[in-house]
């Protein structure tokens, strides 16, 4: 997978786990692997980059959490 | 200056000796509107015995997952002025050093956009800024960060390390510390900044066995100055502390935890085979006992305060590691402590919490660690790991 297409996985990975479960960073990370075999450092970066662009945020709740921003 | 609210209790708190935080709120409503209400909500807690605070949710500055503790009355509508009452983690330098102008710096740009009130430093270590809005998070990260600071760690992540003064300051540092936070700062900027772990884990650094920051009881990993080899003794020092009046048994030999010491009434002996590098004579005998001359650090790993389960000291993980820039060694344990407790840690776990769930033998395997005598749970205890069938075998 390129890095738009991490990216893009990711993105819908947190959007379909909204309301539903939270997912931690790492959480997502292990995932990209189960699913698509993308190396952790890949998903950092795609990750990284959402993040930067604000098209996904952090949020805090007794640990730190991978969400959509709120509306 | 008129008060907002009635504050009977608070004001029971301005009375006595010592400094009050409340007298410093008071002084603060002089500039920020933030204190008048965070006055009004204090006094309200106090009297219905409960708080009015919640914290975490989404806050923050684009890009970063720490660096800022969200923090919400649950009663904004009362206490308008502190609907938001954000933390904001300034990264602090190595060994807590900071000219007049750069503190001067950080306090008008505090006032600029925020309470201007602050408690620094937090135990984590970071520069602690305390009351803001959401709205003025940015524009303060982009006034910090234009100036040469950065926020430091908050929630699942690496927090801002810290260190005594060290080499800077003081003779008995074995290490230089305070170039050791600040390569663990640079080199991990994205494990502070963007949260990747389990939850948090936090380094410090002291110089020496007195260990002045308490990171054996506060760091995840503790690293900690120590020496290889023989403590070196000036015996004509010796002969001037007992003529300055020195009890040397007294004060020095019984007091030695190893029983390793001995004084014949004008010079000091030590079994150094049997010297567990505490510090004590040397810390007492400043001139007279120096440590040995290789220097480097003990690793310690694990420790805790209570907050999912109990408090954990850090223990020993490396009798000894150089020291030496650009520290790769060090790094690489890291690095490999790190992925195993990514690996197999729970949900808010910290490492000291998943080494006592999952047994040492198996972190020491996760991690290609030898097992070492020193690697004790606590003192007169033994090592607590076991052999295994294989071992047995060989």
């Amino acid at each position: 997978m390129d890095k738009e297409e991490v990216k893009k996985a990711i993105y819908d990975m947190i959007e379909a786990s909204m309301g539903k479960k939270k997912l931690k960073p790492s959480d997502v990370m292990k995932k990209l692997k189960a699913d698509h075999g993308v190396e952790r450092g890949d998903g950092k970066a795609a990750l990284k980059d959402l993040m930067d662009a604000g098209t996904l945020v952090y949020s805090y709740k007794g640990g730190s959490y991978v969400e959509l921003p709120p509306k | 200056m008129a008060k907002k609210y009635d504050t009977p209790m608070l004001d029971e708190l301005k009375k006595g000796a010592f400094p009050s935080f409340i007298t410093e709120i008071e002084k603060a409503t002089e500039t920020a509107d933030y204190a008048k209400d965070l006055l009004g909500l204090l006094e309200r807690s106090f009297n219905e015995k409960k708080t009015h605070w919640k914290h975490g949710g989404i806050v923050g500055v684009r890009g970063y997952g720490g660096g800022v503790i969200g923090r919400y009355s649950d009663i904004p509508d009362e206490f308008p002025g502190v609907a938001h009452f954000h933390t904001v983690r300034v990264n602090q330098p190595s060994g807590f050093f900071y000219t007049s102008d750069a503190l001067r710096e950080i306090c008008d740009i505090w006032e600029k956009y925020g309470s201007g009130l602050t408690n620094m430093h937090g135990s984590t270590g970071d520069l602690v800024l305390l009351g803001t809005n959401t709205e003025s998070l940015e524009p303060i990260f982009a006034e910090l960060s234009s100036r040469g600071w950065d926020l430091g760690g908050s929630g699942s992540a690496m927090r801002t390390p810290s260190c005594c003064v060290g080499q800077a300051r003081c003779e008995w540092a074995n290490i230089d510390t305070m170039a050791i936070t600040n390569e663990i700062t640079q080199h991990y900027q994205d494990e502070m900044h963007r949260p990747m772990f389990p939850y948090k884990f936090k380094f410090k650094v002291a110089g020496c066995a007195c260990d002045c920051i308490a990171s054996i009881a506060r760091a995840d990993m503790s690293i900690i100055g120590t020496w290889k080899g023989d403590i070196q003794i000036d015996q004509k020092e010796v002969a001037n502390y007992a003529k300055g009046g020195m009890d040397i048994q007294a004060e020095i030999i019984d007091m030695c935890p190893t029983q390793c010491m001995g004084y014949d009434g004008k010079a000091i002996s030590i079994n150094n085979e049997h010297c567990n590098r505490c510090m004590h004579c040397i810390a007492k005998m400043t001139k007279a006992l120096k440590p040995g001359k290789e220097r480097g650090a003990t690793i310690l790993l694990g420790s805790k305060a209570p907050i999912v389960t109990g408090a954990l000291l850090s223990w020993v993980i490396v009798p000894f590691m150089k020291m030496e820039p650009p520290f790769e060694e060090l790094k690489d344990l890291i690095d490999r402590i790190w992925e195993w407790w990514d690996e197999h840690g729970k949900n808010r776990e910290r490492v000291g919490e998943l080494i006592e769930r999952l047994g040492f033998p198996t972190f020491l395997k996760g991690v290609d660690l030898e097992p070492h005598p020193a690697m004790v749970t606590e003192p007169r205890r033994d090592p607590f790991f076991f052999w295994s069938e294989e071992d047995i075998e060989k």
